[in-house]
């Protein structure tokens, strides 16, 4: 009797013992983030008898994490990464190849190619990371401040040109908002003080037909200093130096500027998809609902260049560490993650836009004309090389780059000053890449 | 004394020690070490995973920074150095002279004395960190400050840019000066309360002014204590991290050459850009120079420092 009752107890604690966890790392994706992702997982904890533990790093932090994870094989089965960051941990050699995964969710066609080209170290054949959701940029306009200066949006940012010209008129109107009673800056973006400096400038100088960094002779260079890449640039500066965004606009970052467009003191300024998710909400729970700007919201995808359309192309990749001990089970939860339900469900709950082509055609995606819009632009959408430098590439273009607003602070933006600041980048830069 | 006896006298002390020492050692010494170590290597974002066995280069590091002109890294590391030093000067004699200035002041007869320096205790009480995130709002261009200097005072005809161009320097010397000098004051204020009153009486019988009292009363007895002082401000100073992170940090948080002092700096390059070698071999050079500068302050307070 004893022994059948401690036989059973023992088959019981194993059994228990052998339910498998899961260790995640995620960044805050979302308002709740810890808790969304717990409700994300639920449905395949049940199913697979899992625990999935979920960590949420600062995205202070979380660089440092997970290299230091990285180096010392100490760190979580699966961990969210940066777009931008997935080069650089695939060159550490420490990510598990997913190309199996991404197999089983459609391969390369169900990925937009900006999307597929983060999934791996760039020139590589392995991919290393799922593409989790997109960030991309595109413009918010107040349809009242437009409809009141005589502005069509559709004109306004068909092209460069007409861009311009409606920030024109837009400077010209006296249209007031009825809040504030203040009138409204054309155009309004954050300065050297926002960490996206380099996003924030990559369409206008991919639209000009330069480039950030490209391959010449089989190695990767700087090409912030060609003609086309500082023509772009200097249209993009001068619209701040011409006046349409005031002065104080250029010390804030981005958090403060878009809190300036919620609280109805611009007309255009450029965001990402998580704008349309808090004009939703209360002002009580993070969002800006009851402000004028939201009853009057509008997106249009970044005005088309001389050398064609584009937009920055961000997000988030998931890759899984190969020193997991649960290798087969954090695949099946990497599917599970890359799947067009579970795609629609976080794309809801963090306000981006989900990474698979098919979670496009949900209800909640083409349900929402604004999130349409977002669709569209995603078209146009572009990603930087996922090189295992590009960290140090892009600090250091980000570090010019604010270097040139100031130049635009003071007033003192010149195209051969400007040449001169994206020539030290370049020299700089190309050390780095060496 | 032999060792027997040596031990038999003295061993219980070192034991008592051992533990510490051998903390030391591990958190302090050994890391130290290892930081030195890395700035003779090749370790960057490529070579990480081979940590301390990356690629051996020697001086090249030093050599990069110190005489390579095409080098990014030294043309903002000296950026640095300069402003830092800059900083640690204009701060410290800021401080101390408002701090003595304050301590004279309240150490005087004074209707509500307890509260006024409990009033000025206030800024110290704030961690330096929001401190910075305060002025860094409060510098903007349409910010607290300029519109008390342009709209209300109308000392300035227009609202200049705090946070960009060579007034950033201003900037973060402000806000490190508000919150540092009640600490000297309190300092100050209770040395000042340790001269004894009979000095000054005998001095005043002698026919001596206010001015010749505190030149050859007061401050060579403050002399101890204004050495501490500037040593504790110093340290303070070159190593000021928080502030300036705080002030720019958000964002591409470089604040320009004006703003950038050696930490932010050393930070932004070594683990923003993953030039661990290199941004071990400058924080080494950091230490000497740091090191020299104290060498620099004991020559001069040495006296003052012996016990009387």
């Amino acid at each position: 009797m004893w022994k059948k009752a401690l036989s059973t107890l023992f088959f019981a604690l194993s059994l228990g013992l052998a339910q498998r966890t899961l260790e995640v790392w995620i960044m805050p994706n979302s308002a709740q983030p810890a808790e969304d992702f717990k409700a994300l997982v639920a449905p395949f904890e049940r199913a697979n008898n899992v625990q999935v533990k979920v960590t949420v790093l600062d995205w202070g932090v979380a660089w440092t994490r997970i290299t230091a994870a990285a180096t010392s094989g100490v760190g979580p089965d699966i961990t969210q990464l940066g777009t931008t960051w997935v080069g650089a941990i695939s060159a550490m050699g420490v990510l598990e190849p997913l190309d199996d995964v991404l197999q089983a969710l459609g391969g390369q066609n169900a990925y937009l190619p900006a999307v597929w080209n983060t999934t791996r170290l760039a020139g590589s054949t392995r991919a290393t990371a799922l593409p989790w959701f997109s960030e991309l940029r595109a413009f918010y306009y107040r349809t009242d401040a437009l409809q009141a200066a005589g502005v069509n949006p559709s004109q306004m940012f068909a092209n460069w040109q007409n861009f311009e010209a409606g920030l024109a008129r837009l400077a010209a109107s006296s249209f007031t908002d009825p809040e504030t009673k203040g009138r409204l800056a054309p155009l309004c973006t954050p300065g050297k003080n926002s960490w996206d400096v380099l996003h924030n400038a990559a369409p206008w100088i991919w639209g000009a037909g330069g480039d950030v960094v490209r391959q010449a002779q089989g190695r990767w260079q700087s090409a912030l200093n060609t003609p086309e890449s500082l023509q772009g640039l200097y249209f993009f500066l001068s619209l701040a130096q011409k006046g349409y965004v005031p002065a104080e606009s250029l010390e804030k970052n981005t958090a403060q500027i878009e809190a300036d467009f919620q609280a109805g003191k611009c007309a255009v300024f450029a965001s990402g998809p998580w704008m349309i998710q808090r004009a939703q909400v209360p002002e009580a729970k993070g969002g800006f609902a009851e402000r004028v700007a939201a009853k009057n919201l509008g997106v249009a995808p970044y005005p088309a260049g001389p050398r064609g359309r584009y937009t920055f192309f961000g997000g988030s990749n998931l890759a899984l560490f190969n020193f997991s001990k649960n290798k087969d089970l954090a695949k099946e939860l990497l599917k599970y993650l890359g799947s067009p339900e579970a795609q629609v469900t976080y794309a809801r709950m963090s306000g981006m836009l989900p990474a698979l082509r098919a979670a496009w055609n949900a209800p909640e995606v083409q349900g929402n004309p604004l999130m349409r819009v977002f669709v569209q632009a995603a078209q146009f959408g572009r990603t930087y090389p996922t090189l295992a430098g590009w960290g140090g590439v892009e600090n250091l273009a980000v570090q010019h780059l604010g270097m040139a607003w100031d130049l635009v602070a003071q007033k003192r933006l010149t195209q051969e000053g400007l040449k001169d600041l994206m020539d030290k980048a370049s020299a700089a830069i190309n050390s780095a890449l060496r | 004394m032999g060792l027997a006896k040596f031990w038999q006298r003295h061993g219980l002390a070192y034991l008592f020690v051992a533990p510490a020492l051998l903390g030391m050692v591990l958190v302090h010494y050994g890391p130290m070490l290892q930081g030195i170590y890395m700035g003779f290597l090749d370790l960057k974002l490529s070579t990480l995973r081979l940590y301390l066995s990356a690629p051996f280069v020697g001086l090249a590091n030093y050599r990069e920074i110190l005489f390579d002109p095409q080098s990014t890294f030294r043309t903002g590391f000296l950026y640095a150095v300069r402003t830092t030093l800059l900083y640690a000067l204009v701060v410290n004699a800021l401080t101390l002279s408002l701090g003595l200035l304050f301590a004279h002041v309240l150490n005087r007869p004074l209707l509500l004395r307890g509260l006024w320096r409990t009033l000025f205790l206030l800024p110290w009480v704030v961690p330096s960190y929001v401190v910075g995130l305060l002025w860094g709002f409060m510098w903007l261009k349409n910010g607290v400050i300029n519109t008390l200097l342009v709209d209300v005072l109308h000392l300035l005809p227009e609202k200049p840019h705090w946070l960009i161009g060579p007034l950033t320097f201003f900037a973060i010397v402000l806000p490190t000066v508000w919150r540092s000098w009640p600490f000297v004051m309190v300092t100050y204020l209770a040395a000042l309360q340790t001269i004894p009153q009979e000095l000054y009486e005998a001095a005043k019988v002698d026919g001596a002014t206010p001015w010749q009292r505190f030149r050859h009363i007061t401050w060579p007895l403050l002399r101890p204590v204004t050495a501490i002082l500037l040593l504790y401000g110093l340290l303070g100073t070159l190593y000021s991290f928080n502030i300036v992170y705080m002030m720019f940090g958000h964002g591409a948080g470089y604040p320009g050459e004006w703003g950038d002092l050696l930490m932010t700096n050393l930070f932004r390059n070594t683990f923003g850009m993953w030039n661990f070698g290199l941004g071990a071999a400058a924080s080494t050079l950091y230490m000497l120079l740091t090191l020299l500068l104290i060498l620099f302050w004991y020559r001069v307070f040495r006296e003052d420092l012996k016990a009387r």
